[in-house]
C-alpha cells in the first residue's frame, strides 16, 4: 500500500510537485495498480538468476563524429546567452 | 482507378499505379490530404499535417517517375508517423505539453530510411501522451476517436496512427510498441499491425518510455504491405547499440504448420466473441492444413503484472531528462530545483505522473528487491516458457486484445481495467519476440483483431500466414 506520507516522500525525489488531489489520486491509483501487481509474489523464482544476463548490445567505436545542427540545438534552449544554455545557479547557499 | 478513391488503395497497389502511370503521388498524397480536411475534425488523428512539404516529396517523386527511374517500393507512398518519433524541421510532441514547443533537430533513423525510399510524411499523429496508455485518451492535446465507431476509442497509445491508415487519411503508419501500442489500436481499428523483434528496427529517434521494451513498427491495410515497411526500416544502426541484424526466418510452408494455442486463451477475461473469433481463425488455419497444438503458458497472466513493474521503472529513468532546461516548455523558477518541479508538474499529464511515481516507488531503497528484482527474475520465466513452446511450434496464435474497443470515457478512471486492454500483447515485448495483429472479421461495425507471435526475426514468415486470416469473413 502506498501511504499517503510515501507519496510526499517520493514526489521531490522525481522533481514532481503534486496538488493535494494528485496525492489522494496517485496513492489510491498507486494501491490499486501494486495490489494487482502483488500476484507477482505467487510466482518462485528462488531457481532464477539474471545475475549473468548481459543485454546483447554491441558497442560502436568511441570516435567523436561532428554533429552538424548545434545551431538547433542552441536554439531550442529555453534560455540562453550567445551560445551558452543559461540555467538557475546549480549550487545552493549555504547558511553558517 | 479512375472512380477509385486513390486513398483506399494499399501500398503495393499504389505503387503499381505509380509505375503505371494510372496516376501521380501527387494526386494520391491530395487524396489522403483531402480525407484529413474532410473527417480528421471528427476523428483527431493528426497533432500536424504537413501539407507543403507533403506535396513537395510528392512532387520529386512524381518528376523521378516522369524520368523513368527506378524508384524503391515505398517511393511517393503518403506515410503518417507517431509524434514520438523525430522528423527533422517538425515538431515532435509525444502528445505532452512538457514539448508542445519542441522541434527535432534531426531524423530518426527509421525516418532516415524511409526518406532514402521516397516516402512521403504526410503529418503527425495522435498519442497517449509519451506512449503510455491503450486508449489515446491521455494526449495532452485531443481524444482521437475510432474510424469505425466514433463514440469508441481507437486503442493505443498509436491511436493516431491507426485511426489515420482506418480513416484513409494515410496509407500507412508508423507507431511504437512498448506493451501492445502498435497491435492493440491496430486491432481496435482493422488493421496489420507488427511489432518486430526487439532490436530489428532502431530506437534511435523514438522518444524512449522503456528502452528494454520499446520497437518501432507499423500499422498497414494488409500484411504484404507490412512486409515492405519492415524491410524498409530494419536493420542494425551504430547509433542504437541494441538494434542487431537477423536471420530471417521464413518458416514452414502452411500445410506443414504446428500452431501453438495456449489454453488461457478461453479462459478468465477474455470476452466471447473473442474466443469465438479464435475457434474461427483455428478452424481456417485447419482448412489450410495446419496442425493446431494445445499449449500451457501459465506465465502469460503474470505477464501484465510484471510489465506494469518494469516499464514504470524504465518510464521514470526515460523521463528524468525532461527538466524545462535544454529543450521544451520551462517553467523557469528562482531554483534549479523549482524549475524541476514546476515544469514537470505543470509539463506532464496525470497518467505520467502516475507511471514515475510508480517507478520511484518500486527503484526505492525497500521495495526494490520485492518489485524490481522480482519482476526481472519472472521475465526470465515467461522468455523461458515462450522458447520452451516455440520448440514444440511454429507460432502461437491469440487474440490481440480480451474485448472489442472500449467507449471513450469508460475506463480513463480505472487504470488497472485500461491496463488490461494489454493483457495479451505484452508478452511478446518481455521476451522481445516479434509479434503481428492481423484483422480477421468483425463484430457488427467493430473490427476483431488476432495476434501471431513467432520466434526472433520471424517477422516475414508471420506476415505471411497472417496474408491467409485478413479478414476469414
Amino acid at each position: 500500500m502506498i501511504e499517503f506520507s510515501e507519496i510526499k516522500q517520493l514526489a521531490p525525489l522525481v522533481h514532481l510537485r503534486l496538488t493535494p488531489s494528485e496525492v489522494e489520486r496517485l496513492s489510491k491509483d498507486g494501491a490499486q495498480i501494486l495490489d494487482y501487481v502483488d500476484r507477482l509474489k505467487e510466482l518462485s523464482v528462488d531457481n532464477i538468476s539474471i545475475e549473468d544476463d548481459r543485454p546483447r548490445v554491441k558497442l560502436r567505436e568511441d570516435r567523436p563524429v561532428r554533429f552538424d545542427r548545434v545551431g538547433e540545438l542552441i536554439a531550442a534552449f529555453p534560455r540562453k546567452e550567445g551560445r551558452f544554455l543559461k540555467v538557475p545557479f546549480v549550487f545552493e547557499e549555504q547558511n553558517g | 482507378m479512375a472512380n477509385r478513391d486513390l486513398s483506399e488503395l494499399t501500398i503495393v497497389e499504389a505503387a503499381r499505379g505509380l509505375r503505371a502511370g494510372d496516376f501521380s503521388s501527387r494526386e494520391l498524397t491530395q487524396s489522403c490530404l483531402n480525407n484529413i480536411r474532410q473527417k480528421d475534425k471528427e476523428i483527431g488523428a493528426f497533432l500536424s499535417v504537413f501539407q507543403d512539404s507533403a506535396l513537395s516529396q510528392a512532387d520529386l517523386v512524381d518528376q523521378a517517375l516522369a524520368n523513368r527511374k527506378e524508384l524503391p517500393a515505398l517511393a511517393g507512398i503518403p506515410l503518417a508517423v507517431k509524434d514520438n518519433i523525430l522528423i527533422h524541421g517538425h515538431r515532435c510532441s509525444s502528445a505532452a505539453n512538457i514539448l508542445k514547443s519542441y522541434s527535432a533537430a534531426y531524423d530518426a533513423t527509421v525516418i532516415k530510411k524511409l526518406r532514402d525510399q521516397g516516402s512521403v510524411f504526410i503529418g503527425k499523429t495522435n498519442l497517449d501522451e509519451f506512449a503510455m496508455g491503450s486508449s489515446t485518451e491521455n494526449s495532452a492535446f485531443q481524444v482521437t476517436r475510432n474510424p469505425h465507431d466514433p463514440e469508441r476509442v481507437p486503442g493505443g497509445s498509436s491511436g493516431g496512427s491507426a485511426a489515420a491508415v482506418a480513416a484513409g487519411e494515410s496509407l500507412a503508419a508508423l507507431g511504437s510498441d512498448t506493451g501492445g501500442s502498435i497491435r492493440q489500436p491496430a486491432a481496435f481499428c482493422g488493421l496489420v499491425g507488427l511489432k518486430p523483434t526487439y532490436g530489428a528496427v532502431s530506437r534511435y529517434g523514438l522518444m524512449a518510455f522503456a528502452s528494454s521494451l520499446d520497437q518501432i513498427g507499423s500499422l498497414t491495410k494488409t500484411s504484404e504491405d507490412s512486409c515492405l515497411i519492415f524491410r524498409a526500416i530494419r536493420g542494425r544502426d551504430p547509433m542504437d547499440t541494441t538494434s542487431r541484424e537477423g536471420r530471417f526466418s521464413q518458416g514452414r510452408e502452411m500445410s506443414k504448420l504446428r500452431v501453438g494455442i495456449p489454453q488461457q486463451c478461453f479462459g478468465e477475461g477474455i470476452s466471447s466473441e473473442m474466443i469465438k473469433w479464435m475457434k474461427r481463425t483455428i478452424d481456417h488455419l485447419k482448412d489450410l492444413g495446419a496442425k493446431t497444438v494445445s499449449i500451457d503458458l501459465s506465465g502469460l497472466e503474470y505477464s501484465l503484472p510484471i510489465y506494469y513493474v518494469i516499464a514504470p521503472a524504465e518510464a521514470s529513468a526515460n523521463l528524468a531528462r525532461y527538466d524545462g532546461l535544454r529543450y521544451g516548455q520551462a517553467e523557469l523558477a528562482e531554483s534549479l530545483k523549482e524549475t524541476y518541479a514546476q515544469t514537470r508538474s505543470r509539463g506532464f499529464g496525470l497518467e505520467v505522473k502516475r507511471r514515475i511515481m510508480l517507478g520511484a516507488y518500486i527503484l526505492s531503497a525497500g521495495h526494490y528487491d520485492a518489485y524490481y528484482q522480482k519482476a526481472h527474475k519472472a521475465k526470465k520465466l515467461i522468455q523461458l516458457e515462450f522458447g520452451k513452446a516455440l520448440q514444440k511450434v511454429d507460432l502461437i496464435l491469440t487474440p490481440t486484445t480480451p474485448g472489442l474497443p472500449f467507449k471513450i470515457g469508460d475506463r480513463v478512471d480505472n487504470p488497472v481495467e485500461m491496463y488490461l486492454s494489454d493483457l495479451l500483447t505484452v508478452s511478446a515485448n518481455l521476451t522481445g519476440l516479434p509479434s503481428v495483429s492481423i484483422p480477421v472479421g468483425r463484430e457488427g461495425k467493430l473490427p476483431v483483431g488476432m495476434q501471431l507471435i513467432g520466434p526472433d526475426f520471424s517477422e516475414e514468415f508471420l506476415l505471411r500466414v497472417g496474408s491467409h486470416l485478413e479478414w476469414l469473413s
